[in-house]
C-alpha cells in the first residue's frame, strides 16, 4: 500500500514535470500558442450555435430543456478542451514515434512506457479556451436551471467529467495503437475526430440502438453526457455502475494490447 | 517455409491495400457522421416540438438543407490558401512574377482543375439521395429546384475562390499565416450557413449575415433547392452573387497588387 | 521476409570491461545492443545483463543501466538541458544530495558548465551529446551501451567523449559495451573487440592482432593536377585502382609516411588523404588469412 501511494506520488510529480516543460516549451514559440487559441476560440463559437439553437427553437428536445442543452454543451467543450489538450497531440504523434525509433530509449527508462509516451505533451492553446467557455456556459446552465450548489452535486459532476477523461484517454487511443502495426494512421485520428463529434448533441437526441452501442460497445457517449445527466438526477444507479465500470474495462483492453504491441516491437531500422 | 511467405505477401497486400482504401473510406465516414449527428438533432427537435415549421424549415426542407449545405461546403472548398502562403513565404511567387504567366490564373485552373473529378463524383452522390429522398420519403425536391441549385452553383464556387484568393494575400504581410487561415475558414463555415441555416440567428441577425457575401457561398444556393425563395429572390440572389464576385475581386486585385509591391520590394 | 539480424551470437563480458563491438553498417551491432537493453526481442536465444534477462524489463534492472544511442534525442527540445536531468532524476527516483553530487561531477568532467541552462536546440552537436550522456548517467548505471556515441561529432567532441569514457571507466568501473565504425573510438577506448558481420562473430579478442592485419596496410588517395605516365607511378607500392587524376596506393603501414613523403615530391599531388581500409574489406582479409582465433 505505502509502494502504490509512493509511486502514485512519484508518477504525479512526473507529470506535472511534462505539463511544466510542455508549457515552458511552448512560450518559445508564442505564435504557435496564439494560433491554437484562436482555432479553438473558433469552434468554441460553432459550439455555442448548438447551446442556442434550443433556446432560438423554444422548445425541449426529447426531454432535455434548452438550459439543460446548454449545461450539455459547455461539458462537451470542456471534454474536448481536456481531450485535445491533454491527449490529441500524443496520441497523433504515436505513429511517428513508432516510425522513427524515438520510442527505443524510453522503454529503458524506469518507467510505465504509456505513460511516458501518451501523456508527455500538454496543450495549453487547445485547454483554455474550451475550458474556460465551457464552464460558463455550464455555470450558466447550473443556475437557470436552479441545480443545488452543493458538495454532492458539484463534487459528482467533476468525478463524472473525470469519468469522461479517461474513457475518452481509452476509446480514442485504442485505434491510434495500430500504429505498431502500420504506419498510416492519420486516416484514423480523422474518424476518432468524426466519432468525438457525435457527442456535439445529448445522446438523448440519437435513436435507441445508437444510444446502446454509444454508451456499451464504444463508450462516447459515456464522455459527455454522464455528468450532466448526474445533476438532473437523470443517471439510473446502473448507469452509475456502467460509469465506474467502462473506463476500468476499457483501460484494461488498452493495457493488453499495449503489452502484446510491445512484445513485438520491432523498434525502426537503424 | 513457403507457407510463411505467403502469408507475410497476403499480409503486405493487406495492408497496402488497407493504405489506400482506409483514408478513402475515413473521408467518407468523417462526411456523413456530422450529417448523423444533424439527422438526429432535427428529427429530435421537429418530434419533440410538435411544431411543422421550425426557423422557417419544414422537417422534410430542413433534411434537403442538412445534405445540400454538406455537399455545397465539399464543392466548393478551398484548402488552396495553404499553398499560396508557402509560396509566398518560401519564394514560389517569385517565377510567376517574372513569367507572363498569371499567378491568378494559374490558381483558379489548378482549383478548376482539382474540382472537375470530385465534383462529379459528390453531385451524383447528391443525385442519388436526393432522388431515393423523392422515393422513399416523398420529400418534394422538384427538377426546378434542382436546376435552380445547378444555376447557383458556379458562383458559389467562384464567390468562394475570391474569397479565399483575397484572403491569402494575408500572407505578405504574416509569416505564420495558417492558424489564420484556418481560424477565418470557420467562421465563414459558421457565416455561410454550413452548420445550421442562417434563419435560426434570428430576423435581425440574419438578414445581416445575409447580406455579407458569406451567405452566397451556402445558405443561397441550398435554398434554392429546398424551395425556400421565391424567383425573384432567387434572381436577386443571382445576381448579388457575382455582385459580390466582382467586389472581392477588385478587393483581392488590391490586396495583391499592394502584397506584390511589398514582395518585391522586401525581396522575397 | 523475416530477416535475421544477428545468428548465434554468444560471448561472455566481464564487470569493468570496456568492449568495442566493429563491423560495417548493417552487421547487427545495433541490433545486439537493443536486445541487451530489453528494446528488442529475440526470436530465440538467452541473454543475462546483470543478472537479468533485458527483455522482461524489470524495473530493478532498467535502474542500473543504460543506452546512448548517437542518433536519438531523449531531451527536451526546447528546453535548457537542466530541466531534463531534473525530469530524469524524478523518473530514477535519484536522492536530493546524490544527485546533485553526480551532476557536478559530471559536468566537470564533460565541461559544460556554461551551457547547462542554454536550450537544447541552440547547443552544438557535441555540446548535445555531451548533455545526453549526462542524463544516461545521473543515475550511476553500472553497464553503459553506447551505439556510435560520436557519430556526426568533430574531432575534438570525439577525442574529448573518448577521454570521458576512459577516466569514467577507470573511476567507477563501469562496464561498457560500444559499437561504432570509427577505428579510434575502439582504438582508444576498448580492451576487447568483437567484430561482427553478417549477425555473426567473427573475431573476439584484442584489437592489436586485428590492426595487425587490418592496420598493417593504409590506404593513399591522391588527386593530380594533370595527368601522369603509367611509369612515374610505379615503385612506390601497389596501385589499387587509378583514373586520370586520381591514384590510390596500398602502403604497408612501416612505410606509409616515408613512401608518402616521395610520392609527394614526385607527383603533381593537389590533394591527398590516408585512410584505412575499409572495415568490410579488412574482415574479408581476416578470413581469407584465416591465422586469427576464431571467436569462442
Amino acid at each position: 500500500m505505502q509502494m502504490i501511494w509512493k509511486e502514485a506520488k512519484r508518477y504525479s510529480r512526473i507529470y506535472g514535470r511534462f505539463m511544466k516543460f510542455s508549457v515552458m516549451s511552448q512560450m518559445e514559440y508564442r505564435t504557435n500558442f496564439i494560433t491554437a487559441f484562436l482555432i479553438e476560440t473558433a469552434y468554441l463559437l460553432i459550439k455555442l450555435l448548438y447551446a442556442i439553437l434550443p433556446y432560438q427553437v423554444g422548445t425541449d428536445i426529447n426531454g432535455w430543456s434548452p438550459d439543460a442543452i446548454l449545461l450539455y454543451v459547455g461539458v462537451f467543450t470542456i471534454m474536448s478542451g481536456l481531450y485535445s489538450g491533454l491527449f490529441f497531440t500524443n496520441f497523433t504523434q504515436l505513429p511517428d514515434k513508432v516510425r522513427t525509433g524515438s520510442l527505443d530509449v524510453l522503454i529503458t527508462k524506469p518507467i510505465s512506457l504509456q505513460f511516458a509516451v501518451t501523456l508527455r505533451q500538454f496543450e495549453l492553446g487547445y485547454t483554455i479556451p474550451n475550458v474556460l467557455g465551457g464552464s460558463v456556459m455550464v455555470a450558466i446552465g447550473w443556475s437557470r436551471m436552479g441545480l443545488p450548489v452543493d458538495f454532492y452535486h458539484i463534487g459528482g459532476f467533476i468525478f463524472f467529467i473525470a469519468i469522461g477523461v479517461l474513457v475518452a484517454y481509452s476509446v480514442f487511443l485504442l485505434p491510434q495503437l495500430l500504429a505498431f502495426w502500420t504506419v498510416q494512421t492519420t486516416g484514423v485520428t480523422d474518424m476518432s475526430n468524426s466519432v468525438f463529434e457525435t457527442n456535439y448533441v445529448p445522446m438523448a437526441v440519437y435513436d435507441r440502438i445508437i444510444q446502446r452501442l454509444g454508451t456499451f460497445l464504444l463508450p462516447v457517449f459515456v464522455i459527455c453526457n454522464f455528468p450532466p445527466m448526474f445533476v438532473m438526477g437523470g443517471l439510473s444507479a446502473g448507469m452509475v455502475w456502467w460509469a465506474v465500470l467502462a473506463p476500468i474495462w476499457l483501460l484494461i483492453i488498452i493495457r493488453v494490447i499495449w503489452r502484446y504491441a510491445l512484445r513485438h516491437y520491432s523498434s525502426a531500422s537503424q | 517455409m513457403p507457407n510463411k511467405v505467403y502469408r507475410k505477401i497476403l499480409h503486405m497486400g493487406i495492408q497496402n491495400e488497407m493504405e489506400y482504401r482506409t483514408n478513402y473510406w475515413i473521408q467518407l465516414v468523417s462526411f456523413f457522421v456530422p450529417m448523423m449527428t444533424q439527422f438526429f438533432l432535427w428529427l429530435a427537435i421537429f418530434r419533440s416540438s410538435g411544431q411543422g415549421t421550425i426557423v422557417g424549415y419544414t422537417f422534410q426542407e430542413m433534411l434537403i438543407y442538412i445534405i445540400m449545405a454538406a455537399v455545397t461546403g465539399k464543392l466548393v472548398a478551398a484548402g488552396f490558401e495553404y499553398e499560396i502562403a508557402g509560396d509566398i513565404k518560401e519564394g514560389g511567387l517569385g517565377k510567376f512574377l517574372v513569367q507572363p504567366l498569371n499567378y491568378f490564373a494559374y490558381r483558379i485552373l489548378k482549383f478548376l482543375g482539382a474540382k472537375a473529378v470530385q465534383s462529379v463524383l459528390v453531385i451524383i452522390f447528391a443525385a442519388v439521395v436526393l432522388i431515393w429522398l423523392r422515393i422513399g420519403l416523398h420529400v418534394p425536391v422538384g427538377w426546378d429546384s434542382a436546376l435552380r441549385y445547378l444555376i447557383a452553383l458556379p458562383g458559389a464556387l467562384l464567390l468562394n475562390f475570391v474569397i479565399y484568393y483575397a484572403l491569402s494575400g494575408i500572407a505578405f504581410w504574416l509569416t505564420e499565416s495558417t492558424g489564420l487561415f484556418y481560424t477565418l475558414s470557420l467562421i465563414i463555415y459558421i457565416a455561410s450557413g454550413s452548420v445550421f441555416p442562417l434563419t435560426i440567428f434570428g430576423v435581425t441577425i440574419a438578414k445581416i449575415l445575409g447580406m455579407l457575401p458569406f451567405s452566397y457561398i451556402v445558405f443561397f444556393p441550398v435554398n434554392m433547392i429546398t424551395g425556400k425563395l421565391t424567383t425573384t429572390e432567387a434572381i436577386t440572389g443571382i445576381g448579388m452573387q457575382w455582385l459580390w464576385i466582382a467586389v472581392i475581386l477588385v478587393v483581392a486585385r488590391w490586396v495583391w497588387s499592394s502584397g506584390v509591391r511589398r514582395y518585391v520590394a522586401v525581396g522575397g | 521476409m523475416q530477416k535475421e539480424a544477428v545468428i548465434d551470437l554468444s560471448f561472455d563480458i566481464e564487470e569493468g570491461e570496456i568492449v568495442g563491438f566493429l563491423g560495417p553498417n548493417g552487421a547487427g551491432k545495433t541490433t545486439t545492443l537493443k536486445m541487451l537493453s530489453g528494446i528488442l526481442h529475440p526470436s530465440d536465444g538467452q541473454a543475462s545483463v546483470l543478472g537479468y534477462t533485458p527483455w522482461e524489463r524489470k524495473k530493478e534492472f532498467k535502474r542500473q543501466f543504460s543506452i546512448v544511442m548517437g542518433q536519438k534525442n531523449q531531451l527536451w527540445w526546447d528546453l535548457p538541458a537542466s530541466d531534463s536531468f531534473e525530469l530524469n532524476k524524478l523518473i530514477y527516483d535519484l536522492d536530493d544530495t546524490e544527485y546533485k553530487r553526480t551532476l557536478d561531477e559530471l559536468v566537470e568532467l564533460l565541461g559544460v558548465s556554461e551551457q547547462l541552462h542554454v536550450q537544447v536546440r541552440r547547443l552544438s552537436l557535441g555540446e548535445r551529446m555531451k548533455m545526453e550522456l549526462i542524463a544516461s548517467l545521473l543515475h550511476r548505471p553500472k553497464v553503459i551501451l553506447l551505439d556510435e556515441p560520436t557519430i556526426g561529432l568533430d574531432i575534438i567532441s570525439q577525442s574529448k567523449i573518448r577521454q570521458f569514457f576512459k577516466t569514467y571507466n577507470k573511476t567507477y568501473n563501469t562496464t561498457i559495451l560500444l559499437t561504432s565504425h570509427y577505428m579510434r573510438d575502439i582504438e582508444d577506448l576498448c580492451s576487447r573487440t568483437m567484430i561482427i558481420n553478417h549477425g555473426q562473430l567473427v573475431y573476439d579478442g584484442d584489437l592489436k592482432s586485428v590492426n595487425d592485419v587490418i592496420g598493417s596496410w593504409k590506404l593513399l588517395k591522391i588527386q593530380l593536377s594533370a595527368p601522369v605516365s603509367e611509369l612515374s607511378l610505379n615503385g612506390y607500392g601497389k596501385i589499387r585502382s587509378r583514373s586520370e587524376l586520381e591514384v590510390v596506393f596500398e602502403l604497408s603501414k612501416q612505410d606509409v609516411l616515408r613512401k608518402s613523403k616521395e610520392i609527394l615530391d614526385h607527383l603533381p599531388v593537389i590533394d591527398f588523404t590516408i585512410e584505412d581500409i575499409p572495415l568490410e574489406e579488412g574482415i574479408a582479409i581476416l578470413y581469407e588469412k584465416g591465422g586469427l582465433p576464431h571467436a569462442q
